[in-house]
């Protein structure tokens, strides 16, 4: 080490060093570490223990609960005009903090899973419990996942004087927060949420768009009036989810402000104006592709000739022999598809008729012969 | 400052792994705290995700399942039928069937009603030749794709499945792996989620099946494996997947995804190329190619990890399978970082480059070779007795802890998130293979990895056979083990691992006969002192030689084996069984002599070799049956042994490296063997074989002494200038005459002591063979078995801290007599050519003395009969002058007498003296009596008389136990002493007897009993008696055989007016009287014939490099102060250098010396 210092003054690395191989450094960090695997083991003691401890809870609980929830909701149902009646026992574990949020857990499993009448009798007891108020604490909180529960209570259990909390929260910095805002506003209002896509500046995902897809699923399709308005916003993923909607709701009337977006500069947006084409094509659908082929990313091409798959028009020729001699095999194979789809009678003079890349041909000659 | 290899190498260990250790320690604390908090946030991030809508949406990304399969006929209809229940929108299952040799696909085509179809396969990326793509005409089955190519291994049937793939995200999965129901919506919801960075490949934590329920290919209950490996492996994956990989999520710096299960997006992977078959580590070579695809690119990116559970595997229950697998892992590891070691520090890669890849560098991939050469470091330092052991034990404590620390926060983390097992005791079970894991699983783990890295250097590209119990009827795969050349087979392969074998064999045949020396030495003589200082002595010396010896083996072998290779397997079994032929013989010799035997026997003529082998008996008939019976047995041993020893391939080129490590390494090795107080004990620590070749090659080669005034340790001319307290002799012409010096009075110590006579005294020099203080006189540590000397010294002068200058017999003539230095091999070994020199004998011859040899054995032994007449001894008398009338010692076995015993001797020399001439005499008489094989005439009566004498002594049984191992030896001392009781009883009849001065001295300690310093030797009595006498007086100063005629010449030369000479080469300055222990001289010291070893400078010893202190009873402690050290090996090497010019018919003193006082010339 002494040689080593002569090259590098490491002068205070070597007192460390000669410190770590001194035997009270060792004898004072065995047992700090001993001491460290002790709090871990009791850690883990205490872990297993407690979690036992509160599973039994929420089990006696969750019995009890449900048992007098079933109750209750069928006495509401047959007399509507009164309000839940609580037993003495289940109104003393409810002034716990603790038990209050097993009640919220138990409503929000009812809630998902009960349909009708009984699905309205929950939320009323949602509200009788004063159960909104730990709604609310929720929202209120620094910790991003409590706020995204709370969002989650709020449009679970239709608390719509909520919307205003909900639009504010849609373009939140957290992604969670915003994204559980964004779904629990479509959640309540359906298209009409649809309004905060022109608010937002941070971005949607495509999990968020999924999931919103998904949502809108169940609301009544409703026109997209907004639908210019977004496609030209600044905020490359709401084009991307109003070409998404687009696609999953089509309306010709927007086809030209879709094609516009055929030469948007975000390959994702291309691409689904693609994928858009093939259900709201038009006659120049298959030239306006054709030309834009070219200047495309391989895996637009590959949409490209997807989509040329689907829509009625029928590609040119000699642009689908061009890409016979593509350098991409994935094209040629969309190519000899889309020829055997477009030209049926042609298939074998297009396909073989080339003797350039002869085996190659001969091999989608077949493909497409056992696709027929 | 002097660069210092050792030094180096042992900081870098030292240090190095220190700063290694730490460094770990804190990545592991880092990487701790970003798992912890990953697994929070991933927590809270999926609790309100409902991850099944991905499942029906149109928008959900497509994917295709790749499933390679090799072999797989047992399980593969039911691994297709788990994936086929995977319940997605868009999904396609790809089954690559690799070239299997089974009916895999016959299998396949029957049970989902598969047809062969002309489907076009893209070539996106190069693989072995696809024979067939296989659709299904059941609707059911619609989503499944079998593809059917000729073997080309994992990586390029994934390539394969990539080609015909159609999803945009590709899942690849290992066929027999199970999947969780939605882990196909897990490890493809983080494509989705990013929305700043493109991900471009996702895992999944793969969890150990071993034990858990399975049922139609789902897992029903999670249980603990009971299988020990299973279990092990579990708790490592824990701490893996939940603190490894977690944290690098999380940091965006992960390498690796399982191939087991992963997600990838399929652009990207086309664009990188696809997999790499020439990897066996192709999941992570995939990924780092990937990353660093996207960083070139400069694009945003992240590569993601799921920690729950969503694969569950089997693990290998065998510890041979486990091993190929991180064999194989370590391999892919390091083919991975080669491939792309332009990511090394490279900021150009960020994080990437800057963090991930140096910690897998350091701490995945070096962590094995650098743990293993440190587990080597500590073991050799261990044996070398350099491990402080209180702060290894702390350190060791504290490495546990740190690592039990670890595995208890991965099992807490498990505990906390997905808490898979719940059976009760599965969170103590994993707690406790914590515990044991750094003590049994990990050295296998770290062992496989070395393995690995063997492999790798030598080219291996197998997977191995990787059996697996399944979850269904066994299945195992063809091993497919490609070595890369046939030469390399040929040529280093073979040879090395036939030369281990060899080599392993001599080792053991050598550790046996080792074995059998020590066996045999504990049983005849005990073990005194410190036993583990004599192993370790032992193991190193002998380590030491073996593995040299290896090597030079090693060279030659490998050498001719490229020209004949039978002939290199003569060799090398011809050579090591030379090397054990060696270790019986020379360590049967110590067991005799307990010396062992150097370059002396160099000096001994082929007569006196089998004189002295016949004289003691060892070689009769029998003795030669059994040595052909051994060398049969070696030959056979080495013949049938060698092929049955299985050495691996990787272990032969262990113990080559290992023998090349020993050979640069053989002088710091060396240098730490101590020094063994008791003799016996350091002279059974010597390798036998080493010593003799070592000191053979000396003898040989001698290496030229020269004195450099210039070194910082040479501290001034010996025998002037070093110290005053030391007596210095004036030497005139040192550079003519080295040895020459001026003889003043203060050589005259005697006539204090002696009244003077009428005329000049007979002087009878009484030099007693094997005469040492051990067991003669008041003092013996043995014991007094000389109970008549003993009563002599008390009349007599007496010097009980006598030495002699001699290891044995060669040296007392030219001591005594000539007070002459030693030369290369003894003075007397030069024979005729002995260079002319002044004796006793040939200064009192010129005063009128006559002078006579007596010994009862041959004189030309030794040549003490040129010697004798050089010295201008008149008359020998030796075994040749006996005549009749006299009795030989019995012979021994083989027929051999040394000659006559003592008492004849003396018998005869009493019917000599009566004829010899009026006047004054010197006469010199060397017993016998007391030489191996200690056979005297009336054998029992002196055993009897051993035992009385023990009872004498009031020695307890113990001690008489022990003694009795030497009653042959100390029965001829009894002997011994009673001859001369005889003689001095017969002397004192003669009429001169109050005229005469006998001189009784032993002319070395007889060796055949156990030394306990290496001084002991040498210690003998000196007993001058005479009836001149004033007084008896007892000086303990130190003096040697060298002073004896210096001082008798001077007594002489002034009580009687001798004519002595002036200046003379007497290595002695006379007899030192003083009363009190002391010591102001330098003696020389020789052993054997083969060098001169010894040097004694005032109260120092040195024998070899090795410095000692003498006590008043002439025990040694070990001197460790420079200044003393450098100054008697200074006095040492100028005395060799002096010594050196001692040749034959060397001009040692001028002839005006030689003329008026050298001998008489017949």
């Amino acid at each position: 080490m002494h040689l080593l210092l002569n090259i590098i003054p490491f002068n205070g690395l070597n007192g460390f060093l000669n410190i770590a191989v001194s035997i009270e450094f060792l004898q004072n960090g065995t047992v700090v570490a001993l001491i460290s695997c002790l709090i871990v083991l009791l850690v883990i003691l205490g872990f297993v223990l407690v979690r036992r401890i509160r599973r039994r809870k929420r089990i006696r609980f969750q019995k009890l609960f449900r048992n007098w929830l079933a109750e209750a909701i069928t006495n509401r149902v047959m007399a509507p005009e009164k309000n839940f009646s609580i037993s003495i026992q289940l109104e003393k574990l409810l002034l716990k903090k603790y038990y209050r949020l097993l009640a919220l857990d138990e409503l929000l499993i009812c809630k998902k899973y009960l349909k009708g009448h009984a699905m309205n009798e929950v939320v009323q007891l949602y509200q009788q419990l004063q159960l909104r108020k730990e709604t609310d604490k929720k929202l209120k909180s620094y910790i991003w996942s409590r706020v995204v529960k709370g969002i989650h209570e709020i449009y679970i259990f239709d608390q719509y004087d909520a919307m205003d909390q909900l639009f504010a929260f849609a373009d939140n910095e957290n992604p969670f927060i915003r994204s559980e805002a964004q779904f629990g506003l479509v959640n309540l209002q359906g298209f009409e949420a649809l309004k905060f896509l022109k608010r937002i500046h941070n971005s949607l995902s495509s999990w968020d768009q999924i999931n919103l897809l998904h949502q809108l699923n169940l609301f009544e399709p409703k026109p997209l009036v907004e639908m210019p308005e977004w496609l030209v916003l600044e905020n490359e993923s709401v084009v991307l989810f109003a070409l998404k909607l687009l696609e999953a709701y089509p309306d010709e009337q927007y086809y030209p402000n879709m094609i516009t977006c055929l030469h948007h500069g975000n390959e994702a947006i291309r691409k689904q104006v693609i994928r858009c084409c093939s259900n709201i094509a038009q006659s120049d659908t298959c030239s306006l592709l054709e030309a834009q082929f070219e200047k495309e990313t391989i895996n637009n091409q590959l949409g490209v000739l997807e989509t040329l798959k689907k829509i009625h028009p029928i590609p040119r020729k000699d642009f689908l022999l061009q890409n016979l001699n593509h350098p991409d095999d994935r094209v040629k194979q969309l190519a000899a598809e889309l020829i055997a789809l477009k030209f049926p009678e042609d298939v074998a003079s297009m396909l073989l008729g080339n003797q350039e890349n002869a085996s190659k041909r001969e091999q989608l000659f077949k493909h497409v012969q056992a696709l027929a | 400052m002097s660069f210092n290899w050792e030094n180096m190498i042992s900081l870098f260990f030292e240090y190095g792994l220190l700063f290694y250790s730490i460094t770990l320690l804190c990545c592991y604390i880092g990487l701790s705290f970003f798992s912890m908090r990953e697994l929070n946030f991933y927590e809270r991030k999926t609790k309100a995700s409902d991850f099944k809508i991905l499942a029906p949406s149109t928008q959900s990304p497509s994917i295709s399942i790749l499933a390679p399969a090799y072999n797989e006929s047992a399980t593969i209809i039911e691994n297709i039928k788990s994936l086929l229940t995977i319940y997605y929108n868009d999904l396609q299952i790809v089954v690559i069937n690799d070239g299997s040799k089974d009916n895999s696909i016959e299998k396949m085509v029957e049970a989902y009603d598969l047809l062969q179809t002309d489907l076009f396969v893209p070539a996106l990326i190069q693989t072995k030749p696809v024979r067939a793509v296989y659709k299904s005409t059941n609707p059911a089955y619609q989503r499944l794709l079998v593809v059917d190519k000729e073997n080309g291994g994992k990586a390029d049937s994934l390539n394969a499945g990539i080609n015909i793939a159609s999803g945009d995200i590709i899942v690849c999965v290992d066929v027999d792996c199970i999947l969780e129901q939605d882990a196909l919506f897990k490890i493809v919801k983080p494509f989705l989620e990013n929305s700043e960075k493109r991900v471009i490949a996702s895992g999944g934590v793969v969890r150990i099946a071993n034990s858990c329920v399975v049922e139609h290919g789902k897992l029903v209950q999670v249980n603990l494996p009971t299988n020990f490996l299973a279990k092990m492996q579990s708790l490592e994956y824990i701490r893996s997947f939940l603190l490894g990989r977690m944290a690098w999520s999380r940091l965006n710096g992960l390498l690796l995804i399982s191939g087991a299960f992963g997600a990838f997006d399929k652009s990207i992977v086309i664009a990188c190329g696809g997999y790499n078959s020439n990897t066996v580590g192709e999941d992570m070579e995939l990924v780092v190619r990937m990353r660093r695809y996207m960083h070139e690119q400069g694009l945003p990116y992240s590569v993601v990890y799921i920690p729950e559970p969503l694969c569950w595997t089997e693990a290998p229950v065998t510890a041979k399978v486990l091993q190929r697998q991180r064999n194989r892992w370590t391999r892919g590891t390091i083919e991975t970082l080669r491939d792309h070691r332009k990511l090394f520090f490279n900021p150009k890669f960020g994080l990437l480059g800057m963090l991930s890849y140096p910690y897998w560098f350091f701490f995945e991939m070096m962590a094995a070779p650098i743990e293993f050469f440190g587990i080597l470091f500590f073991v050799i330092m261990g044996i070398l007795g350099e491990i402080n052991w209180p702060v290894f034990g702390w350190f060791f404590a504290f490495i546990w802890t740190c690592a039990f620390f670890f595995s208890a926060f991965a099992i807490l983390m498990e505990a906390a998130t997905f808490n898979q097992y719940k059976n009760k005791g599965d969170l103590a079970k994993l707690l406790l293979m914590a515990m044991i894991e750094p003590f049994v699983y990990h050295p296998l783990v770290v062992w496989s990895a070395i393995n690995g890295f063997a492999d790798y250097f030598q080219d291996v590209k197998s997977w191995g056979v990787m059996s697996r119990a399944g979850f269904a009827p066994q299945q195992t795969a063809t091993p497919t083990l490609i070595q890369n050349t046939d030469a390399y087979k040929k040529n280093i392969y073979f040879p090395v691992q036939q030369f281990a074998q060899v080599f392993l064999t001599g080792i053991l045949l050598f550790l046996l006969f080792r074995g059998y020396e020590f066996g045999y030495s504990y049983w005849k003589h005990g073990l005194e002192g410190s036993v583990s200082h004599l192993l370790v002595n032992s193991v190193l010396a002998d380590f030491v030689f073996l593995f040299s010896s290896g090597i030079s083996f090693f060279i030659p072998y490998t050498a001719i084996y490229q020209l004949h290779q039978k002939t290199a397997d003569w060799f090398l079994k011809g050579a090591f069984f030379v090397l054990i032929l060696m270790q019986i013989f020379l360590s049967q010799y110590f067991l005799t002599t307990l010396v062992p035997l150097g370059a002396d026997i160099w000096g001994y003529s082929l007569a006196e070799i089998k004189l002295t082998v016949g004289a003691s008996g060892v070689l009769n008939f029998w003795t030669i049956v059994l040595i052909l019976g051994i060398m049969a047995l070696l030959v056979w041993v080495f013949k049938k042994i060698p092929t049955k020893l299985k050495v691996h391939v990787n272990i032969a080129w262990l113990l080559v490296a290992s023998c090349f490590i020993v050979i640069l390494s053989k002088k710091p090795i060396r240098g730490r063997i101590r020094p063994i107080a008791v003799e016996y004990n350091q002279n059974l620590s010597v390798n036998k074989p080493q010593y003799f070749y070592a000191s053979s090659i000396k003898y040989f080669f001698p290496k030229q002494q020269f004195v450099n005034i210039y070194d910082d340790q040479y501290s001034g001319d010996f025998g002037g200038e070093m110290d005053s307290s030391l007596v210095a002799l004036n030497y005139v012409e040192p550079t003519t005459y080295p040895f020459l010096h001026s003889v003043d009075s203060s050589a005259d110590k005697l006539s204090l002591f002696f009244n003077k006579g009428k005329n000049p005294p007979n002087i009878v020099l009484m030099m007693v063979e094997g005469l040492g203080r051990a067991f003669t006189n008041k003092g013996a540590y043995m014991g007094n078995f000389t109970p008549f000397l003993d009563s002599l010294s008390k009349q007599s002068l007496y010097w009980p801290n006598f030495l002699s200058e001699g290891g044995r017999t060669f040296a007392v003539l030219p001591s005594v007599l000539g007070s002459l230095p030693f030369g290369k091999n003894g003075f007397s070994e030069m024979g005729t050519e002995m260079p002319e020199h002044l004796s006793l004998a040939s200064v009192l011859g010129r005063n009128g003395y006559q002078s006579s040899f007596y010994y009862g054995g041959d004189a030309h032994f030794d040549f003490m009969d040129d010697y004798l007449r050089k010295a201008g001894i008149g008359k020998i008398q030796d075994i040749k002058s006996f005549g009749v009338g006299y009795q030989k010692m019995p012979s021994s076995s083989s027929g051999f007498s040394w000659g006559y015993g003592d008492r004849e001797l003396f018998r005869r020399y009493f019917a000599e003296l009566a004829k010899q001439p009026a006047g004054p005499y010197v006469n010199a008489i060397l017993t016998l009596s007391t030489h191996s094989p200690f056979l005297v005439n009336d054998q029992q009566k002196w055993i009897d008389r051993f035992e009385t004498r023990m009872t004498e002594l009031e020695m307890n049984e113990n001690a008489k136990r022990s003694l009795r191992q030497y009653k042959q030896q100390l029965a001829s001392v009894l002997f011994l002493d009673a001859a001369l009781q005889y003689f001095f009883n017969e002397y004192s009849k003669q009429p001169e007897f109050a005229n005469t001065v006998f001189v009784v001295t032993g002319d070395h300690r007889l060796p055949e009993i156990p030394m306990t310093t290496k001084l002991d030797r040498y210690h003998v009595p000196l007993i001058i008696y005479s009836a001149l006498l004033k007084r008896p007086v007892q000086m303990h100063a130190i003096s040697t055989h060298y002073d004896i005629t210096p001082s008798i010449l001077q007594w002489l030369k002034h009580s009687y007016q001798l004519s002595v000479p002036a200046t003379a080469t007497w290595m002695g300055a006379g007899l030192d009287t003083t009363k009190e222990f002391n010591s102001t001289r330098a003696y020389p010291l020789m052993q054997t014939k083969n060098e001169v070893n010894g040097f004694i400078l005032g109260k120092l010893f040195q024998e070899g490099n090795q410095v000692f202190k003498i006590n008043a009873e002439m025990n040694l402690s070990v001197m460790e102060e420079p200044e003393e050290i450098n100054k008697i090996k200074a006095a040492y090497n100028q005395f060799k250098t002096r010594n050196n010019t001692i040749q034959k018919n060397a001009k040692i003193l001028p002839d005006s010396l030689l003329i008026k006082y050298g001998r008489v010339k017949k």
